[in-house]
């Protein structure tokens, strides 16, 4: 009895059904990597070459979620004003769809004053007094459009591409094609500010169809910087160290065996977790940081804040981190509420992130990060010179509904033409004149800047080469310094 | 047969004529009958080749004896008739030259020696001398060879050189010296970061399409195209070009004409500039016509990149990438990454390295310095910024020939370690920021031509030394940062 269960124990090891199932996935391994063409290094976060030399190292995304009014801000028009009260001529909302905007709304004119700054002569409003001084660093991308008017579409098809879930973000196919410089700490960080997570939720940074070796890591800047990376109680160093060669051990024999690349991303996790329970709290501590520099950006330490994430962006790309993805919540000024109205909320966010964003370029540029320091400010969308008045009853607060066909959007350092502006809107700031950026050229460009050519940074995924730009996507040479 | 013979005689002595009358320029009608030229041209070849081939198969049988010899003689009188027609066409002008000449020397030689093989077959066979029937025999192969070669050339001129060979094979291409396909309309330039616009781009459409009437043999309208100087000195009109205003330069006019107006140039029927030639002549002379700036100095508009990049100069290499640099040797790269340290190339296949030392202390002493030292060719960028390097470790620095970008931020370098800088030609980014150097120091980095970014925040340095240094590199921007101290405060503006 038992000898022939043995044997057929051996022989079940040598059929055709086991062979497919035990190998299927190193033979998949092996045509993946055969068919990619890269022989990539066992360690997935090993620093690599970019397809041509880069212009910028890294890249800060300072995502301003929720749409901020570009007419409060950047899109100086004065005609507007004049047409303030006025009902929408039909001529304009013909064909249009929008998020909340129902029957014929009203205009709405700027709620901000404006100014021309610095050498470029730059149109800037008065709601961002610092940033103003910097204006000259930046090129404004002034006709950007979307294919979305709703959050989280919109924030996912800015941040990886497709307005669906299940792509992997812009952070992750940097890390995935550049790897990192610093073994010590994530390639890719995230930092969230203003209360809200992003409406897409962590699919804004995460990896997507990529090993989740390169998903974005969020760090905090109040309490414990990554959540779970302390040790536990009674937990020493040594005893942590040999624990994680122990399971290190075991994943290697695993992979070995079955070649999945999620195992070496577990190993390459143990080890930077490992190495960031002494990396990450130096790297995220600002309080180390000088007093001049609090004051330039306006932080507390010990809060969760915009200001403190944006000196923890200078704090990591100066460590190599390769790109550091902000989201600042409660941008979206419908108008309904105090919080959220163009004379209410807006304001504060204004206040919340003018400092410490002209803190920033202004930081980077004397520590000579500026130059290869990419920094991309911007909503998921626009807003609509209409008043949206949802309720339709009288309203002290004001507001703009969601708008996809054209907002602003700057970037600045790492290779950008500075003080320049592309693309022109109408005299009401509702449609594009010249100039259309859309969402997905702005990737190309970004990656155009780290490098790469965006139609070659492909990952082989359910039978086909995926990229951050799908089939869309032309680099905007023009704002290229 | 004597007046046949007669007038056949008398129409070469009138080609003969017209080939030493005629000169340059021509009346409506002269051009009228000149493109009769295509029309006729096709008879000779045909009729004198059949002439030809069957007076060799029936040369035995002796069958086609008049045949042959009335063949001979519409061949001859239509090789002169073309031939007539061809010089009359070529008073137009516009041809390029060498192939030109070579086609009407061979026509008319086609004509003469079909005349001359028709008289002589008005003999009979056993009447000719041994030399007559030798002569006879191999001018029948000659005026054969010549047909081939005039029509080929004459080919050459109608549709552009390598029209034969366009679509021939790889293969066949090598063998007979010409390039693969996939290199035509490549422009190879030795050194492309050094050729000036002007030569490289401007010039050889010129050449190509005007200079054959406006050159040094040829001048139509008093104008030559063949040089820079010849271009604003101008013709007859004045000045072929306005530099910075393409809608005011006759040059750019003329090209724009509707093909069929008078005054369109190249002339209707001959090799016209193309879209992307036209463009790349405009964009020259709106950005002023330099004659002397290079291909690496000019900024492109996209359209002249799209059309650069076609031509296979997309990519024009400057500085340390114009340089013939062999790849790394997987060992030295190694032994330097084994230290700790970030090795990794500029970009995928460029020979060139971007070092980066993140842990402070894995890039000091003697282990390092002499990895360096074995990968002097190849380090492009090296950051050693936040570590404890210091002056000892500049000595292997400076020798890193093509270095372009030094990260030297936050170490414990001084004055004394920057004399070692000093022979970085390529060096285009030097960050000093938290360290102590001071104006004694930069005056060492005088020398730097290349030099673009220097970073001197929290230094010792002054706005004074700054400024001689300026002096010395007005193209170097210097970052001396924020003027803040601990105890200052940021204004709200």
């Amino acid at each position: 009895m038992l000898h022939q269960e043995a044997r057929q124990a051996s022989l079940r090891h040598v059929t055709r059904r086991h062979f497919l199932r035990s190998c299927g996935a190193g033979l998949g391994a092996m045509a993946l990597s055969t068919l990619s063409g890269l022989a990539r290094p066992l360690d997935p976060l090993a620093a690599r070459a970019a397809h041509f030399t880069p212009r910028a190292k890294r890249v800060i995304f300072l995502h301003m979620a929720g749409g901020p009014s570009s007419l409060e801000l950047f899109d100086h028009k004065p005609e507007l004003a004049r047409l303030d009260g006025q009902e929408c001529p039909d001529s304009l909302l013909k064909g249009k769809r929008f998020a909340f905007i129902r029957g014929v709304p009203k205009m709405l004119g700027p709620q901000a004053t404006f100014r021309q700054r610095g050498e470029s002569g730059a149109w800037v409003s008065d709601h961002l007094p610092h940033f103003a001084q910097v204006a000259d660093e930046v090129a404004f991308l002034k006709a950007m459009h979307t294919d979305e008017f709703n959050h989280a579409p919109a924030q996912l098809l800015v941040h990886s591409g497709s307005s669906r879930l299940g792509r992997p973000s812009m952070g992750s196919w940097v890390t995935y094609g550049l790897g990192t410089e610093n073994a010590n700490l994530p390639a890719f960080v995230v930092l969230l500010s203003g209360g809200v997570a992003p409406d897409a939720g962590a699919s804004v940074y995460g990896s997507g169809f990529l090993p989740t070796v390169y998903q974005g890591v969020q760090c905090r800047s109040k309490g414990d910087p990554v959540l779970f990376l302390s040790d536990p109680e009674g937990v020493p160093r040594s005893l942590r160290r040999r624990s994680i060669d122990a399971i290190n051990r075991i994943n290697e024999e695993t992979h070995r065996d079955v070649q999945d690349p999620e195992v070496l991303t577990r190993i390459a996790q143990y080890e930077m977790a490992f190495r960031m329970q002494t990396s990450v709290p130096d790297a995220m501590d600002i309080g180390r940081e000088p007093e001049y520099i609090h004051t330039l950006y306006g932080t507390e330490p010990g809060e969760t804040s915009f200001a403190n994430n944006c000196l923890l962006a200078r704090r990591l790309v100066e460590r190599g981190v390769r790109f550091v993805q902000l989201f600042h919540w409660g941008w979206d000024s419908h108008g309904a509420g105090e919080s959220e109205a163009l004379n209410g909320g807006f304001l504060d966010r204004c206040k919340e992130t003018d400092r410490p964003v002209a803190a920033l370029l202004r930081d980077l540029r004397q520590r000579g990060l500026l130059e290869e320091t990419l920094v991309v400010w911007g909503g998921e969308f626009g807003r609509t010179p209409m008043l949206e008045n949802r309720s339709g009853a009288d309203n002290p607060f004001v507001g703009r509904d969601h708008h996809s066909d054209v907002f602003t959007m700057w970037m600045a350092g790492g290779g950008i033409r500075s003080g320049m502006t592309w693309g022109k809107t109408d005299e009401i700031g509702y449609q594009a004149v010249s100039g259309r950026v859309h969402v997905h050229d702005l990737q190309a460009t970004i990656l155009h800047l780290l490098g790469f050519d965006h139609e070659h940074l492909t990952y082989p995924f359910q039978g086909r080469d995926f990229r951050l730009t799908d089939v869309h996507g032309h680099v905007v040479h023009d704002i290229i310094a | 047969m004597k007046k046949a013979t007669g007038s056949l005689l008398a129409g070469l002595a009138l080609l003969l004529l017209l080939l030493l009358i005629i000169g340059d320029g021509s009346s409506d009608m002269v051009l009228f009958v000149g493109r009769l030229h295509p029309a006729i041209v096709h008879l000779p070849i045909g009729v004198l080749l059949a002439a030809i081939g069957l007076d060799y198969w029936s040369r035995r049988s002796g069958k086609h004896e008049n045949t042959v010899t009335t063949l001979f003689y519409v061949g001859a009188w239509t090789a002169i008739a073309a031939a007539v027609a061809g010089l009359l066409l070529g008073t137009g002008g516009g041809y390029e030259p060498d192939t030109f000449s070579g086609h009407k020397r061979l026509g008319v030689l086609v004509a003469i020696g079909s005349t001359a093989l028709y008289m002589l077959r008005l003999r009979a066979w056993s009447a000719l001398t041994l030399i007559m029937r030798r002569t006879y025999l191999s001018l029948t192969a000659i005026v054969a060879l010549f047909i081939l070669l005039t029509g080929h050339l004459g080919a050459e001129l109608t549709h552009g050189a390598g029209y034969l060979t366009r679509y021939m094979p790889d293969g066949m291409r090598s063998l007979a010296g010409l390039p693969a396909k996939e290199d035509l309309g490549k422009l190879h330039l030795k050194n492309p970061s050094e050729a000036t616009v002007y030569e490289a781009l401007v010039q050889p459409v010129l050449s190509n399409r005007c200079v054959s009437c406006h050159g040094m043999q040829v001048a139509r309208g008093g104008l030559r195209l063949d040089s820079a100087y010849a271009i604003f000195e101008g013709g007859d009109e004045g000045p072929a070009i306005v530099a910075g205003r393409s809608d005011e330069s006759e040059l750019i006019k003329r090209v724009w004409l509707p093909l069929s107006a008078p005054g369109h140039m190249p002339p209707e029927g001959r090799p016209q500039v193309t879209i992307a030639e036209a463009e790349l002549i405009r964009w020259w002379i709106d950005d002023g016509a330099l004659t002397e700036s290079t291909l690496s100095d000019a900024e492109f508009t996209s359209t002249v990149e799209s059309i650069l990049d076609g031509y296979g100069l997309g990519e024009i290499r400057t500085g340390i990438f114009a340089l013939d640099v062999a790849p790394p040797d997987a060992a030295d790269v190694a032994a330097l990454a084994v230290l700790g340290v970030s090795v990794v190339p500029l970009a995928e296949n460029e020979p060139f390295l971007q070092v980066r030392c993140t842990d402070p202390l894995a890039c000091t002493g003697e282990s390092f310095t002499s990895a360096l030292r074995r990968l002097e060719d190849n380090i492009a960028w090296l950051d050693l910024g936040r570590t404890a390097v210091g002056d000892s470790s500049l000595p292997a620095v400076g020798q890193l020939k093509h270095l372009t970008r030094l990260y030297l931020q936050q170490t414990n370098i001084t004055d004394t370690g920057l004399q070692h800088l000093g022979s970085l030609a390529f060096l285009e980014y030097l960050n000093l920021y938290g360290t102590a150097v001071s104006d004694t120091g930069l005056v060492h980095l005088e020398g730097l031509e290349s030099l673009r970014s220097l970073y001197l925040w929290q230094s010792d340095a002054t706005p004074s030394g700054v400024a001689s240094l300026n002096e010395a590199l007005p193209d170097l921007e210097i970052t001396l940062g924020l003027e803040l101290t601990p105890d200052s405060t940021v204004t709200d503006p």
